[in-house]
């Protein structure tokens, strides 16, 4: 299920995730212990996504709407000529919505050989993390989000929370909700 | 004929003779419905005339003499010395036939094995034998063929073609120009005005509109419009076609022969052109080129619309300006980096900063030209399926005529496009599938009766683009598929045992028919039946990554359905605004657009209709099929109900704009919140970067670059109707404002 394409973040092997099998090392993209990811926070909360899934970060555009989908799937928006979708992370996480400010961007990120984008508060920096630092998501949480966290890491006085990008879309929308 | 090309002539005379003999099997259809339509005649006798002519100058004999005798029969035709009869027709069909076996292996081989002079006897000794026309001396020359008497005095008494002016005299009476007055202050006549030139346009040959369709905007909406074209309905057909709504007026001219110049026609010009002399001393001539014609395959060629070109010559002056850009950013980095270490560092990062900025904007620059670039070069091979489609009418008629089974063709989405390889590659498999709805699919005329059916069965070809796909369909309403037989006759030929196919469902037994050596007709017949074509049909499309479906409802019919891949598809779509969002209606799905006032709709169990030409039309809004985000759009949801929605809003006071649809069978009058104008779209899959959604079959990019949603019409329909057999209570739903 799993293939060599997967994120240097999916290998870490060191997150105790359940359906994680891909235990190799990759040799020349993993380079050892150390990865990046892009930090962006959500209702106050510190996320992170692997620097290898992510496209680009594009400032919010005017966003179509469409039908026949659930809640969180914002829209479609015009990427250069590709239609993409837009995905809503408070939406998807059950966090309460939040106005567009000079600050909310859109990560687009490629998922499953798809490119999606998602709305974020704000995009934070780029970081180093070394593997070690990722600890398994604790039981406890118990939300969306937690489906689709690939593990914690501790950074300095804040806690990181990283996001697979693959199970985070993973679970298909149903095609059609019901009409009436 | 020093200095010119045979060889590179040989495309376009065979692309012009292939037209031409389409075109005459068309005026033969026409003639054989109706043997005193003269324009009909007029065009046979034209366009064998050119294609003696152009055979000529090619130096195909054959060709020649076999177009110069039909040329005279229809000389004799048209001088109304001869009546059109059945035997006529049937050997101006063969002659068809013939000419096009024969062009086909010239574009196959650079020659033609095809033997013309059997048909060629024929024909001439129909001619001479003009003063006893009747049909038994036509069968008995053609059960006979060839008595071949001396040639020369055929000749001699051989009518010269008319003089061209003569010619373009008889050619007018076919001009109708058609004038629409529209309704002063009209918003969106210049749309109107398309809208109107579509439907005539449906009808016959549009020759020049006035004002011309490319000066026409909003900026400069027409208070009338004329469409000039040929076409043989008759004035109650083509004013019912013209009558849109905000049509005040509507005057059809037949334009006169005496009064117009000779017409700037192709046709005509070509006529005249490469045949300047008699043709006698032509035929007895052998141009020296034939002889060193080599089997050599002729190119392909393909029309393309010059705006197409235009569009990719703006694309590549762009590609210029892109590349002049990047020159300019390439200089100035230069510059940047050449410069003395005397200039301060923070100013050169800033810079480096700009010129990297144009850089980014010169490649965003050059991949929408890229893209466009490959756009346009894909759209050249874009197509319409419309003369493919057209070709069935002969193979109808010839289907009707052996089978013994009134047959009528129904024809829908002839302007879809599709990739010339494609159109192509279709006609076989489309042809065998024709042949199995006459063969197995039409009853025979007193079956029909007694079933309560009308005598004449109807085979329906549509196409349409739905999602990513092209889809064709070939229809038929006979009796359907006999599952019972198909059960029997699986386990006859050993395919599957007994129990095996007690089991089977019928869906499944259906499936068999792809089955090579299965198949479903009584008899074998002529035409199909010999086991061979289905399973044929399906590898061919198969090939072509497609698909191919058969349903079939006993008694009511049987529909095969083709799907076709498409990477690009262009639409022509009406923009409308609902709600906040922009959505494409594909222009080949639309009828009409009105405006109604409160007054003027009707409820029919509780449900919104309208009346257009005494015809009641259901109303629908698109929250009547579509949900966002589980629940009505967020623009009706914060109380900002009237606002976003005034013109679906309530029964009250304000009209309504409605786009009235149709999926072939059911129309529906869809009201939109804004009409925006006519646009060719691209359409963009949905399932590249997300999913399909039921009701669209895809997304455009606008012109602001915003996406816009394309409407899958047929599934809306078909949503709309299951709702309704549903029946959620009418008042809430059907105007998403009230």
């Amino acid at each position: 299920m799993f293939d060599g394409s997967r994120s240097d973040l999916a290998a870490a092997g060191s997150a105790p995730v359940p359906g994680q099998a891909d235990p190799h090392p990759h040799g020349r993209r993993g380079e050892g212990p150390i990865f990046q990811v892009v930090g962006f926070r959500l209702d106050d909360e510190d996320y992170a996504l692997a620097i290898t899934r992510i496209q680009e970060i594009i400032l919010m555009k005017p966003i179509t709407r469409i039908p026949q989908v659930p809640d969180f799937i914002e829209g479609l928006i015009n990427l250069r000529g590709s239609v993409i979708p837009i995905v809503n992370l408070r939406k998807r996480f059950g966090l309460p919505a939040r106005e567009v400010d000079e600050e909310t961007r859109i990560i687009v990120a490629n998922v499953h050989e798809k490119t999606v984008g998602c709305i974020v508060d704000a995009v934070t920096q780029v970081m180093r993390i070394n593997r070690e630092q990722i600890q398994p998501p604790p039981l406890s949480v118990l939300s969306v989000a937690h489906q689709s966290i690939s593990g914690l890491a501790r950074l300095e006085d804040r806690l990181l929370i990283i996001l697979d990008i693959d199970r985070l879309f993973e679970e298909q929308v149903p095609a059609s909700l019901p009409a009436g | 004929m020093s200095g010119f090309n045979i060889a590179e002539l040989m495309p376009f005379y065979l692309d012009e003779t292939d037209e031409h003999i389409a075109g005459l099997n068309d005026a033969l259809l026409r003639l054989e419905q109706d043997p005193a339509d003269a324009r009909a005649l007029q065009e046979a006798f034209r366009m064998f005339h050119s294609i003696k002519g152009a055979s000529v100058v090619m130096g195909f004999q054959p060709v020649n003499r076999l177009t110069h005798h039909l040329e005279s029969l229809f000389e004799q035709l048209r001088s109304k010395r001869r009546t059109l009869d059945r035997s006529v027709l049937d050997l101006t069909f063969r002659c068809l036939d013939d000419l096009r076996d024969y062009h086909r292996d010239l574009r196959a081989q650079g020659q033609s094995d095809v033997d013309l002079s059997a048909l060629t006897a024929e024909v001439d000794a129909t001619v001479r034998g003009e003063t006893a026309p009747s049909p038994a001396s036509a069968s008995a020359s053609a059960s006979a063929p060839a008595p071949a008497p001396a040639a020369a005095p055929a000749l001699a008494k051989e009518p010269e073609p008319r003089p061209p002016l003569d010619r373009a005299a008889i050619d007018e009476p076919n001009r109708v120009a058609v004038t629409v007055v529209f309704e002063a202050g009209l918003p969106l006549a210049d749309m109107k005005a398309r809208l109107v030139l579509n439907r005539l346009s449906s009808r016959g040959r549009v020759i020049s509109t006035d004002p011309p369709v490319e000066r026409m905007d909003e900026a400069h909406p027409p208070s009338r419009f004329t469409v000039i074209l040929a076409a043989d309905a008759d004035p109650a057909e083509l004013r019912s076609l013209a009558d849109v709504a905000g049509v005040v007026e509507i005057r059809i001219d037949r334009e006169g022969s005496g009064e117009m110049e000779p017409v700037p026609e192709s046709e005509v010009a070509s006529d005249a052109g490469p045949e300047p002399g008699s043709s006698a001393p032509e035929v007895s001539r052998t141009p020296p080129a034939t002889a060193d014609r080599k089997r050599v395959r002729v190119a392909e060629t393909i029309r393309v619309d010059s705006d197409r070109l235009d569009h990719l010559m703006n694309l590549a002056g762009e590609l210029v300006i892109t590349k002049a850009r990047f020159v300019a950013i390439a200089r100035g980095l230069e510059e940047l980096f050449r410069g003395s270490s005397a200039r301060d560092e923070p100013n050169r990062i800033r810079e480096a900063r700009e010129q990297v900025k144009a850089l980014t904007e010169a490649i965003h620059g050059l991949g929408r030209v890229s893209d466009g670039l490959q756009k346009g070069v894909l759209d050249t091979r874009m197509v319409p399926i419309g003369p493919l489609f057209e070709r069935f009418r002969r193979v109808i008629r010839d289907l009707g005529h052996s089978s013994g089974k009134e047959v009528h063709l129904k024809l829908g989405g002839e302007k879809t496009e599709l990739d010339k390889r494609m159109i192509d590659e279709l006609s076989d498999p489309l042809i065998h599938m024709v042949r199995n709805a006459v063969d197995h699919g039409l009853e025979l005329p007193e079956e029909r009766l007694a079933a309560g059916k009308p005598r004449g069965g109807t085979v329906s070809l549509q196409a349409s683009h739905r999602g990513n796909s092209v889809v064709i369909t070939v229809g038929d309403d006979g009796r359907g598929i006999d599952v019972e037989r198909l059960r029997r006759k699986v386990v006859a030929r050993g395919l599957v045992d007994a129990d095996e196919a007690r089991g089977l469902s019928d869906r499944e037994l259906i499936a068999f028919i792809w089955h090579p050596g299965l198949s479903t007709a009584e008899t074998v017949t002529e035409i199909s039946g010999r086991g061979v074509g289905m399973d044929i049909v399906k590898s061919r499309i198969e090939n072509l990554s497609g698909a191919v479906d058969v349903r079939a409802v006993p008694g009511q019919g049987t529909t095969f359905t083709v799907r076709l891949p498409l990477t690009l598809a262009i639409m022509s779509s009406l923009l409308v605004r609902v709600h906040d969002e922009v959505y494409a209606i594909p222009l080949d799905h639309i009828d009409e657009i009105v405006e109604t006032r409160p007054g003027q709709v009707y409820r029919v169990q509780g449900r919104p209709a309208i009346e257009i030409r005494e015809r009641v039309v259901a109303l629908a809004r698109l929250d009547d099929v579509f949900r966002w985000g589980g629940g009505e759009h967020p623009s009706l949801r914060n109380g900002s109900r009237g606002t976003s929605n005034s013109n679906g809003n309530g029964e009250g006071e304000s009209r309504r704009t409605v786009v009235i649809v149709q999926n072939g069978e059911t129309t529906i009058g869809l009201v939109v919140d804004e009409l925006i104008g006519m646009q060719e779209v691209v359409l963009k899959s949905l399932e590249k970067n997300f999913q399909a959604i039921p009701g669209l079959s895809g997304a455009s990019i606008l012109g602001d670059g915003r996406v816009s949603l394309i409407l899958d019409l047929d599934a809306v329909i078909e949503m709309l109707g299951r709702r309704t057999s549903r029946r959620v209570p009418a008042e809430s739903t059907v105007n998403g404002g009230v």
